[in-house]
């Protein structure tokens, strides 16, 4: 199917989806866009709530669900700046260190 | 002979040209993969160290295992992680994780080696996603519709829109 040189495929962007507001966030917004079209819902984010996305992550990877955890923003959820730390404390245990 | 390919058009779409890797050469990167030391943290089925953890931390700033500041780029562990908690959560939906040597199509038959889902017949696949790594430490996603043969790329940095002609220069240094 995709082996065939001859055939031609066509490049469209998406321009209705949220920009990053600094250069490290394109591996997150990447993998959100990928869970967005999977759901098959528009990407329901925005750049300043990356830190809360990457925390989520981390989580979801280390539990090896991605089902558990609904991936909509929500402020109530938002941990503060020592969550992170422990979240890393705690991956460093699991790892053995 | 590049991977991909591609040259704008009069419409300003972008024709892409795939043609893939021969198989000897994926064999043989598989190989070199295998060869890699051993990472202390396996997550899913693959491999997620410490240090791709760190590459999540908010704030960018978090010491890894090598006593080097975590950029804050996400590193290609946790691409590849991520994506396979995806195939999990949608299986009908496959995927092509980001490094070559990992899947491949041929034959009709989308293969990916890590995981099994090795007889899955390219027409039965309407869509594949596939993170890109673009330029320097950019990550896109293009969702490939084998039915329309159109593909949606989804990018948070405008770089189709700011230079297209860079933009798949880069794409050609990436898979060449």
């Amino acid at each position: 199917m995709m082996n065939t040189p001859d055939e031609q495929w066509e490049l469209e962007e998406e321009l209705e989806i949220p920009q990053q507001s600094n250069p490290a966030d394109s591996g997150v917004m990447c993998l959100l866009n990928a869970l967005y079209t999977l759901q098959g819902t528009d990407p329901g984010y925005e750049p300043e709530q990356m830190s809360f996305f990457r925390r989520r992550m981390a989580v979801e990877l280390v539990a090896g669900n991605i089902n558990q955890f609904d991936f909509h923003y929500s402020p109530d959820q938002e941990p503060d700046d020592s969550m992170g730390m422990s979240l890393l404390i705690t991956f460093k245990s699991i790892c053995r260190f | 002979m590049p991977f991909l390919a591609g040259e704008p058009t009069s419409a300003g779409h972008f024709t892409l040209h795939f043609t893939l890797p021969p198989e000897y050469l994926i064999g043989d990167l598989w190989e070199l993969y295998f060869q890699m030391p051993e990472q202390e943290f396996w997550a899913v089925d693959g491999l997620v160290t410490y240090d791709d953890l760190s590459t999540l931390a908010p704030d960018g700033a978090r010491l890894n295992t090598t006593g080097r500041l975590a950029s804050g780029f996400v590193s290609i562990g946790i691409i590849d992680g991520f994506f396979r908690l995806l195939n999990m959560a949608f299986p009908r939906y496959p995927y092509i994780a980001p490094s070559a040597m990992r899947a491949y199509v041929s034959q009709g038959i989308i293969a990916n080696i890590s995981g099994d889902r090795i007889n899955l017949f390219a027409e039965d696949v309407s869509q594949l996603l596939v993170p890109m790594f673009v330029g320097n430490n950019h990550w896109i996603l293009a969702v490939c519709n084998a039915k329309t043969m159109r593909i949606r790329v989804y990018d948070s940095y405008e770089a189709l829109k700011n230079d297209k002609q860079r933009y798949i220069e880069q794409l050609r240094l990436v898979y060449a």
